[in-house]
């Protein structure tokens, strides 16, 4: 009996604060890694190789005597709390009152090539890494 | 006789359990999937030849590119795909939404000819699934 108020107590706990909450991920493409580039030696790895080990570049460009090819990948990441939903254990109108974010990572990997397509350099852009909840928007 | 009429309200209780079982994991699944493009004909593909295939056939086989980018005397035909599949679980209360996208990327780059040079093609969309994973890395 006495196990049994702490269970009932963590699942009203759990109940409080899942009620009204929303998990969303977008994720497209696979992030690539420091690791998963090592193999890449410049002067000698061409981008068809790159792209056997890595998939299909997201964009190409032609600049000078350079083709430039950039990987991209990213993870949205929304979460949404509706702290109206609490109203429903004291009232039958339950308003709403909802807090929601979104973060976005762009992650992008850009290597360039010579005319024979052979890899010259490539470097990782920059992105920070959001948090998971990110329910405050303040 | 009476254990033979227990047998039976056992069975029944059993099923209609799993019923109830499988009605509460499967309530409030949604599964949908979207795609943009046409996938890459692989068959079309292997009909190209560096050096040999000129533009004409290029596009005859794989139709007219998505997207042409223009360079020093090269042409660069990029065909793309795009795929994506999302498994969501809505409960009304408590929501989890997942939408996971791949793409198949092909770029032929044709000389000043119009004579095909070089292929780069990469395939990614054999790998999206219906993975329901709103955290992790």
């Amino acid at each position: 009996m006495i196990g049994r108020v702490p269970c009932a107590l963590a699942l009203l706990i759990l109940n409080v604060i899942l009620v009204g909450c929303g998990v969303r991920r977008v994720d497209f493409n696979t992030p690539i890694h420091a690791q998963g580039v090592e193999f890449i030696r410049p002067g000698e790895t061409t981008l068809q190789q790159v792209v056997e080990r890595l998939g299909g570049p997201e964009d190409l460009n032609l600049v000078s005597d350079e083709v430039l090819a950039e990987f991209r990948w990213s993870t949205t990441r929304s979460a949404s709390l509706n702290l109206g939903y609490l109203f429903r254990f004291i009232s039958p109108v339950s308003p709403s009152m909802t807090m929601s974010g979104t973060g976005i990572n762009i992650e992008r990997l850009l290597i360039t090539c010579d005319k024979q397509l052979v890899v010259r350099s490539y470097a990782f852009g920059k992105a920070e890494e959001h948090a998971f909840f990110e329910f405050w928007p303040f | 006789m009476r254990s033979r009429e227990n047998g039976g309200v056992m069975t029944s209780a059993r099923k209609l359990f799993i019923y109830l079982l499988l009605g509460l994991i499967m309530s409030g699944c949604v599964v949908s999937r979207g795609r943009v493009g046409n996938p890459i004909d692989e068959q079309s593909l292997q009909q190209i030849e560096k050096g040999v295939t000129p533009r004409n056939q290029v596009v005859e086989l794989l139709g007219a590119p998505d997207r042409i980018i223009q360079g020093n005397e090269t042409d660069i035909f990029q065909y793309y795909y795009y795929d994506a599949k999302s498994p969501a679980i809505i409960l009304g209360v408590f929501n989890i939404f997942s939408l996971n996208i791949k793409s198949d990327n092909l770029y032929v780059f044709l000389d000043k000819h119009g004579i095909t040079q070089d292929l780069i093609y990469g395939k990614r969309t054999d790998g999206v699934d219906f993975t329901l994973r709103p955290w992790g890395k």
